[in-house]
């Protein structure tokens, strides 16, 4: 020491909480504190008097002589830190472990001697406390990034429901600034508007649950986004709940695409109706419930008359708008509480609810009405259409939704087979009627039909009006059953077009009918000719073509005994290929005649390019002429421009001798209908004919 | 201005005396960091002190780490070594070979960095007072934090008449990264004057 009187100066500095220790220019330890020497584990003569460097191995001795140097030459003070020179004295704490030091340098002048004094300060404990501080930091530093540029929001609010801490994604989604937010309810922000979902919100949370749901919200601007919240309790260690942290994800997006994809897979994308699978799937859910419902479910097949003609005829371009345009007359025609379906091609289905049966039967008639007082445009063409619509109810004998969209179906095909544009209902009763009216059953039984040779031929007069012509028979075909039954060619023929069978049908007819003509060829001279009806798909049939030509010419039969008739709508379908049938038979003799004039496309136009020579006019002109002004017009004007196209004219459905009568007025050639005869056996002509002559 | 106080002669005599300073302090650096340090001295400027000159000295630099070291004795003010933005932190971290996450210094961060700036000031303090052969004697420095404006506002207050600014512009070359800090020394018009004066006696013996 200095001095070795124990001064004021001495107790306090022996009772510091740091270390101090006086050095000369020359190194030499010139003084120390209580503090330094317990901490270096010396005694007081042990160092006075000694060189620092010889008393503590240093591990940087540059340093300290440095900053001793400076301070004893120059009055310079220094600072050296713990983070560079942690232990820069071996110094040891009561419980020997090592003490980290910060020491404070600075220079003192006694007795004209600059001295250079050490304060060491024992600063492990900070220094653990700062690096423990540190890395909570850090950590807390990569969580804030992450919560910063988190795709996800997220907000953290107290008991009260008030928000206290937000991320930018958050304010994003909201529109709204962090200083509007903070403070504010996160139930009203987020616009978990109903208050009993706010109520099971909050019922789940402080019962320490979590809760996790899909919302609807609003931004500032109004707009509308769908997020899923996670809604997480913060227990604290003793279990009480003071804040809550909410997560949302936005996924609006995600939702619209969900929500196309399951439109797209339930609805039919041409219609926008919905498909045949959603359709199952709601009279599925109508059946299950049917038993306790008090209202009346009704299922109805409904499918577009000649549709098939009108896409032949427009293109699928046009068919596809039909479907539309008919698509949007039924939607119109039944409130939102009734279920439509596009069920495939032109069929369609409805789910009807209502409070009576009567009352839905009638609606549903309406709208076969609706649909034929409609017309559809395509180009410069205008179609009338028609809807044949099977109904069927749903009650409790119905098992599943198969059985239900069947009945209505076959119901449907029996409205079909009645002509179309009209309603059956569905009977259980004539179930084996139903069965019958299957298409396959139908298809089966031609086909049984062609190799059984089961099939008949009939034939009904066509009747001169005018005198000087002599009388011809269409030649009809009829299904013998085993029972001897004698079927009408309305059950069969649309399963056998259906079946592509009718082909095979007129090639029955016309081998049968020639065969029948060679045999009584000589019995026949009363009669002008006999008519044989080809169906659509026999006109594209050049094999058929070459057979009916070499049947001709095998049997030997004058070609003018022969007439075909073809529909209006089936030669229009493939114009081309009908005109060159046509006239290759006509070349060789055979007569054409154009079926059912007028109730198809009804173009005049028409008769200019196919070559016919005879015109039936279409029995629903001919029924009610007498009473129908307009019906009069229109034989009356078909028959005229006929005679100018040159050829000769039928009027069908002659009911009476009335009709008959204003029919030969009028100028058309010939009749034909149950007023005039009906159709018989064909063999029964050899007799017929002699009454009517 | 500075043309009337410090001729060409006086500037290249102090230029050299920072140079041998920095010289030394990069020295003491690398000893201790076991890295090589280089401190570039290019250029001295003195201009007379205002919070103002002071800010334009230190250009567009919105946040500082100033260390502050108060010297008295034959020469008196106050020098500063300051680092702008994050120079100060991208130092230490270097030196400490820390990850650069966070963008505030930490205690022990902030003593290194004022140790740092003490061998630097010290090296050039010592130097003068050796080679001029006068007597300086300085403070315990102290680490400031903040604007240009917080930090030199209350300074000046302290700065004695009519004080000038010695501004030492330097650059830390270390391995990967080289650093721009400023070495400012506060002198009133009296002190400066006595630097002079001490500058013409060292030209006079040595030239």
């Amino acid at each position: 020491m200095l001095d070795k009187e124990q001064t004021l100066s001495d107790i306090v500095l022996n009772n510091a909480q740091c270390g101090l220790l006086i050095i000369d220019s020359d190194y030499l330890v010139v003084d120390s504190n209580s503090w330094f020497l317990n901490a270096a584990g010396l005694s007081p003569d042990g160092c006075l008097g000694e060189k620092i460097f010889t008393l503590f191995a240093f591990e940087q001795p540059k340093t300290l002589k440095r900053v001793i140097d400076q301070a004893c030459q120059y009055g310079m003070a220094s600072v050296l830190s713990s983070s560079l020179h942690p232990r820069l004295f071996p110094l040891k704490n009561r419980h020997h472990q090592p003490i980290e030091q910060l020491c404070f340098v600075t220079s003192i002048k006694y007795s004209g001697r600059r001295f250079c004094l050490i304060q060491v300060q024992d600063v492990t404990d900070p220094t653990a406390r700062e690096k423990k501080l540190r890395h909570i930091t850090t950590q807390l530093d990569k969580c804030s990034l992450a919560l910063k540029y988190s795709p996800s929001s997220v907000a953290i609010f107290n008991s009260d429901g008030l928000i206290e801490f937000i991320n930018p994604k958050f304010s994003e989604m909201t529109g709204l600034s962090e200083s509007k937010i903070l403070n504010m309810n996160y139930f009203s922000l987020t616009c978990i508007s109903s208050y009993q979902l706010e109520t099971e919100v909050w019922a789940l949370l402080r019962d320490g649950q979590e809760w996790v749901g899909e919302c609807l919200k609003r931004n500032i601007n109004g707009q509308e986004y769908w997020t899923q919240d996670h809604i997480y309790p913060i227990q604290s260690h003793d279990g009480t709940i003071s804040h809550y942290v909410a997560v949302q994800n936005d996924i609006t997006q995600l939702r619209n695409i969900t929500h196309e994809i399951s439109f797209k897979s339930t609805h039919d994308s041409l219609t926008g109706l919905i498909n045949r699978q959603e359709f199952e799937r709601v009279v599925t859910a109508t059946v299950a419930q049917a038993e306790l419902a008090t209202s009346n479910y009704l299922v109805c097949f409904l499918n577009i008359d000649k549709f098939k003609l009108i896409n032949d005829t427009c293109g699928h371009a046009g068919g596809d708008e039909l479907l539309y345009q008919f698509a949007t007359i039924c939607q119109s025609h039944f409130d939102k509480s009734h279920v439509i379906a596009r069920l495939g091609g032109d069929e369609f289905a409805t789910l009807i609810t209502s409070d009576d049966s009567e009352s839905a039967i009638r609606r549903m008639e309406a709208l076969i009405d609706t649909i034929a007082s409609f017309r559809f445009r395509w180009g410069e063409s205008v179609f009338s259409l028609g809807v044949s619509i099977g109904l069927t109810i749903i009650d409790e004998t119905i098992k599943n939704t198969d059985d239900v969209i069947k009945q209505a179906e076959s119901a449907c095909d029996i409205a079909k087979d009645f002509g179309g544009n009209r309603l059956h209902i569905y009977q259980a009763d004539d179930k084996d009627l139903i069965q019958r009216q299957g298409d396959t059953y139908w298809a089966a039984k031609v086909n049984q039909a062609l190799e059984a040779d089961s099939f008949v031929l009939f034939a009904q007069p066509i009747i001169p009006l005018q005198q000087q012509d002599k009388i011809s028979f269409e030649v009809l075909v009829r299904l013998k059953d085993q029972s001897g039954q004698v079927i009408a060619p309305g059950l069969f023929l649309p399963a056998a077009e259906r079946f592509n069978l009718s082909h095979k049908i007129d090639k029955w007819v016309i081998d049968h009918t020639l065969d029948w003509l060679a045999n009584h060829e000589h019995e026949l001279s009363e009669i002008d000719h006999l008519a044989i009806n080809l169906s659509g798909l026999s006109l594209n049939n050049h094999v058929l073509l070459a057979h009916i030509i070499q049947a001709i010419e095998a049997r030997k039969i004058e070609p003018s005994k022969i007439s075909f008739e073809i529909t209006e709508t089936a030669a229009i379908a493939n114009l081309e290929q009908a005109q060159q049938f046509i006239d290759v038979l006509r070349c060789y003799g055979c007569k054409f005649s154009l079926d059912d004039f007028g109730s198809g496309l009804s173009s005049f136009a028409y008769l200019k390019n196919l070559k016919v020579d005879i015109l039936k006019i279409d029995g629903m002109f001919v029924k009610d002429i007498l009473n129908d002004v307009i019906d009069e017009a229109m034989v009356r004007s078909i028959n005229d421009i006929g005679h100018v196209c040159g050829m000769k004219t039928i009027a069908e459905f002659v009911e009476n001798a009335q009709v008959k009568q204003r029919l030969t007025e009028i100028g058309v050639d010939f009749g034909q209908g149950y007023g005039l005869g009906k159709p018989m056996p064909i063999d029964d002509i050899l007799l017929s004919k002699l009454d009517v002559a | 201005m500075n043309q009337a106080l410090l001729s060409d002669e006086h500037n290249d005599t102090l230029c050299e005396l920072f140079n041998i300073g920095m010289g030394r302090a990069a020295n003491s650096l690398s000893e201790m960091v076991h890295e090589e340090v280089i401190l570039s001295v290019p250029q001295l400027n003195t201009v007379k002190a205002s919070p103002t000159s002071l800010a334009l000295s230190l250009g567009q630099s919105r946040y500082l780490h100033a260390i502050e070291q108060c010297f008295s004795g034959d020469l008196s003010g106050q020098a500063y070594l300051v680092f702008d933005d994050f120079s100060g932190v991208d130092l230490v971290r270097q030196l400490l070979g820390e990850s650069a996450m966070c963008q505030d210094l930490g205690e022990l961060e902030q003593e290194t960095l004022t140790e740092v700036a003490n061998i630097i000031l010290n090296a050039c303090f010592c130097c003068i007072a050796e080679v001029l052969e006068c007597d300086i004697e300085s403070d315990v420095p102290l680490l400031l934090k903040g604007t240009p404006n917080e930090l030199f506002h209350l300074q000046f207050s302290n700065a004695g008449l009519a004080p000038y600014l010695l501004t030492v512009s330097m650059t830390f070359q270390l391995p990967s990264k080289s650093i721009k800090g400023q070495v400012s020394i506060l002198m009133a018009t009296e002190s400066l004057q006595k630097l002079i004066k001490e500058l013409e006696r060292f030209s006079l013996i040595y030239t």
